[in-house]
């Protein structure tokens, strides 16, 4: 971290601190979150730059309780006293709530590292086109990638959380993306291909994101539609997340309003004996990674499928202190507009043994990626293929047409019979590729 | 003291200053939107209030040199900061102009003041009446059964007053205001649980809920008329969309395939179709931001007047969705449909209020003689924008058998090619109606309306296995 974000973490932490002075904390609870951000990007369309963009921004969001009635309102750092104003008027205007017991008291942060890389601090527009250019020259694999629309990112920020018990922290924050979306043409069929990265740290591999877009619009060409059937699927990283990670990974708060399909599950068996899930905030490196989390509890490690038993939900602090629980610190914000809410950090599943978790499959599916989401108050799952491919044989063939998978997600967690012992990372999820036998397998077209 | 709305009647000579600073540095054509706004939102769940009051105050510029674009934005409004934010845009795009594909823009120059006709503007409501609509909601959809077991409301409304001016002489001075209430409701029955959701919003204030129109009730209802539906078969099936269905249709799967810039990036079906038939002549689909609804707006965020847009016209693609950029580069002209979700993002081609023209049919003349399966309601749904591939599920659906209603389906999804529906919709109802919704493209959400009849389409992949 350079001097340069030490000053503005002071900066936003007395901000903060400024906005709590206007509370009255013998009526009210507070608390301030105060951002500063920088970014710069770049597009490119059909292989030329179309656009360059660059902002920084710098606000503060505040929340006042009063008997549990939550008020929240942001202002630009000049205007921290509007802030405070209108979040107490609109605490003063809402229901008490008697489950709010309090805000989090002070708390000893750990440390975090990989969380900071000076190179992506320090580069201009210049390189930021460079990044999307290359991308889009690594996906240009062969001459049927014909389209090819591509873009980088870079940013950092620090932040402040200070809340009228105490609590004090800040940090500060590198991130680059790079994203590529390729379309391939052969005769009347054309596949569509695409890949994304991010990291905290300067290290993308630009080559293999590129290549990776660029073969999947290839295997994309001339879709076929399968036989349908029950038959093993295997989930690709990317589809692991909104199945499989995004269904058990659940927020307390859905499971204290009784609407998730895996409220009163706690300590049960509900997945196979290889299936561990961890939420941790602290990894090296890690997206999601920060010394405290939206509310100022400190981060942690916190496992919530352990050998395929169900340990926890993600709890923030108003639904860890209706249990009379701790936080597991999973209080999150997008930008300083909006109050916490209950999300995942970084997630983990454990890696398998198996080099290659096609080769077994005589018959089945693979998928690349899908829109649908499991339906969390019932875990059923049913969904398109959105990208993906026949298995016959241990081999990926064909690519598939108006193809639908079909699942319970209690069922799917059991029959999971194969884990790849190579791990991906994406969006925050790291995740080796998972074999399920036994998947309703729908497709015409 | 005056707000921070009222200031922007005096930041006139700034904006201008900037922009023709913006030229001087270089720049072919430069533009600003110079935005305040000021909105309530309450969420209301399960009795927990959460009120937001947000106010924002912020300028974008963007400048444009050869084919490239810079764009660059602030919070700092002032003179100094106005020059300051149109200087590092111009230098945006000087950094990257060289590798760009040249093109020039035709910019048509529009001078206008707008102010909204609303009849309770939402900051002159107490937040105790916003709160007391909320809490009736929650209230009526508690009362509909004692299964409902989870309630969420929300509520939002906002002011926005916006600046669009550029170098070539455009000064759009334009208010909008809009409200919306949305209602999630849970109900279980034994290990069951389902969930009901109706939405309603206008570009209204306040007076938008002083009738009888319960959205916690309605939700409620179909949360508790799920608990007893099963999973849908799979397969080929006949259809039949709901108004909603068939309004997401016009957006999702037919709307985003005509925006201009999928034509250019060619990740568009449609692209080299215009004046080809791609549909039956049952079809008609409009983009009007120019109607008084959600998605409404009197100028576009580029300060182009908008008009009513019929894109397709009995089955023939009459016209794509531009912005000052692609209507150039197409030689078609801007027809208004650039727009931005806040200053800090630069304008993109979008839709406002999309829908089909209304048919013939009454509902019971689509349902005669019909086997297949009726759709409901949207919970979600994407498209593959390159193949037109796209999947929707419904938030609940029937089997019908020879026009007679059988079992109650939950869950069920529809997939389907978007050209080969555009063919199959042989019949369309004659009530029209809309629904307010939010949509997301490149990382920016706009307030948009979805309109639709009841519709028959052939030939439909039904999963929900």
């Amino acid at each position: 971290m350079t001097n340069k974000a030490a000053e503005r973490e002071s900066t936003l932490l007395d901000a903060c601190i400024r906005s709590l002075a206007l509370i009255d904390t013998s009526i009210y609870q507070g608390e301030a979150f105060a951002t500063y951000s920088n970014s710069i990007s770049a597009e490119l369309e059909k292989g030329h730059i179309k656009s360059s963009q660059s902002g920084f921004e710098c606000g503060i969001g505040v929340r006042v309780f009063k008997d549990g009635s939550m008020g929240y309102a942001h202002a630009s750092l000049e205007r921290v006293e509007f802030a405070v104003e209108k979040a107490i008027s609109a605490a003063r205007a809402g229901s008490p709530d008697k489950d709010f017991k309090s805000l989090s008291p002070p708390e000893r942060y750990p440390t975090v590292t990989g969380t900071w890389d000076r190179t992506i601090a320090s580069l201009d527009v210049a390189a930021v086109v460079q990044l999307a250019i290359d991308v889009a020259d690594a996906s240009r694999i062969d001459k049927r990638v014909d389209i090819i629309n591509s873009g980088a990112s870079v940013g950092l920020w620090s932040g402040a959380i200070a809340n009228t018990l105490g609590v004090e922290g800040t940090e500060s924050g590198t991130q680059a993306a790079l994203d590529v979306d390729v379309i391939a043409h052969e005769r009347d069929s054309s596949g569509n291909g695409f890949e994304y990265a991010a990291s905290r740290r300067f290290d993308l591999d630009i080559e293999l994101v590129g290549r990776t877009a660029g073969e999947m619009s290839l295997s994309s060409l001339n879709p076929q539609p399968i036989q349908s059937g029950k038959m093993p699927v295997v989930f690709d990283p990317l589809a692991v997340g909104p199945v499989i990670a995004a269904a058990t990974a659940v927020s307390a708060d859905e499971v204290q309003r009784d609407r998730s399909f895996l409220t009163g599950k706690i300590g049960e068996q509900i997945a196979v004996n290889g299936f561990t899930l961890v939420d941790d905030g602290l990894i090296s490196g890690g997206l999601e990674t920060s010394p405290f989390d939206a509310e100022g509890v400190p981060s942690q490690r916190t496992v919530l499928i352990e050998n395929g038993v169900l340990r926890s939900y993600l709890y923030d602090s108003y639904t860890a202190n209706k249990e009379s629980r701790m936080s597991t610190g999973d209080a999150s914000r997008g930008d300083y507009r909006q109050p916490p809410s209950i999300s995942p950090t970084n997630l983990l599943i454990t890696r398998g043994g198996e080099t290659d978790v096609i080769k077994d499959v005589r018959r089945g599916v693979y998928v690349r990626a899908t829109g649908d989401r499991p339906n969390m108050s019932t875990g059923e799952f049913s969904g398109m293929v959105y990208a993906g491919y026949a298995i016959e044989d241990g081999e990926r063939t064909h690519a598939l047409k108006q193809t639908n998978i079909g699942i319970n997600v209690l069922d799917l967690l059991k029959q999971i019979d194969g884990l790849s012992r190579d791990v991906t990372t994406y969006f925050g999820l790291t995740t080796p590729t998972i074999r399920v036998t036994n998947v309703s397998v729908a497709s015409s077209g | 003291m005056q707000t921070l709305m009222q200031e922007l009647s005096e930041k006139r000579a700034d904006v201008e200053e900037a922009l023709s600073n913006a030229c001087a540095h270089g720049a072919q054509f430069a533009d600003i939107r110079l935005e305040s706004s000021e909105g309530t939102s309450i969420s209301l769940k399960d009795g927990m209030t959460k009120i937001n009051s947000s106010n924002e105050l912020g300028a974008g510029i963007r400048a444009f040199l050869d084919g490239a674009w810079g764009f660059a934005y602030t919070t700092q409004v002032n003179r100094n900061g106005l020059i300051n934010c149109a200087e590092r845009a111009v230098s945006l795009a000087k950094a990257v102009f060289t590798r760009a594909e040249k093109f020039s823009i035709d910019v048509p120059v529009f001078e206008a003041t707008v102010k909204p006709t609303v009849q309770q503007l939402p900051p002159h409501v107490s937040i105790a009446d916003k709160l007391n609509y909320v809490l009736r909601q929650e209230q009526e959809a508690k009362e509909t059964d004692d299964r409902v077991n989870s309630t969420e409301i929300g509520y939002s409304d906002v002011v926005l007053r916006k600046i669009i001016a550029n170098s070539e002489g455009t000064y759009i001075d334009e208010t909008a205001v809009r409200s919306i209430a949305r209602a999630m409701i849970f109900a279980k029955e034994g290990a069951l649980r389902q969930s009901g959701y109706k939405a309603r919003g206008d570009s209204k204030g306040f007076e938008l809920f002083s009738d009888d129109g319960n959205i916690g009730r309605i939700a409620a209802a179909q949360a508790v008329s799920l608990l007893d539906a099963k999973p849908a078969p799979s397969g080929q099936f006949e259809a039949m969309l709901d108004p909603s269905l068939s309004g997401v249709f016009a957006h999702e799967a037919f709307g985003h395939a005509a925006e201009a810039d999928a034509i250019i990036s060619g990740t568009s079906i449609l692209a080299g179709k215009l004046t080809q038939t791609i549909g039956s002549d049952a079809v008609t689909i409009v983009d009007d931001p120019s109607l008084k609804s959600y998605g409404y707006m009197a100028y576009d965020d580029e300060g182009i007047r908008t008009q009513r847009k019929v894109l397709m016209e009995r089955g023939i693609l009459q016209s794509y969705l531009t912005d000052i950029e692609t209507g150039s580069r197409l030689g078609l002209g801007s027809n208004g449909s650039a727009r931005v979700q806040r200053y800090d993002a630069p304008p993109i081609v979008r839709m406002s209020n999309t829908f089909f023209e209304p048919g013939d049919f009454t509902f019971e003349e689509l349902l005669e003689g019909f086997s297949g399966i009726y759709f409901i309601g949207w919970q979600y749904g994407y498209t593959t924008p390159a193949t037109g591939m796209l999947t929707f599920k419904s938030r609940e659906a029937y089997i019908v058998e020879h026009g007679e209603l059988r079992d109650h389906l939950r869950d069920a999804a529809l997939s389907a090619m978007t050209l080969e529906v555009l063919h199959n919709i042989s019949a369309i109802g004659k009530t029209l109606a809309f629904d307010p919704g939010t949509c997301g493209k490149g990382g920016q959400m706009t307030p948009n309306t979805t309109g639709g009849a009841y519709m028959r389409v052939s030939d439909v992949v039904v999963g929900g296995i």
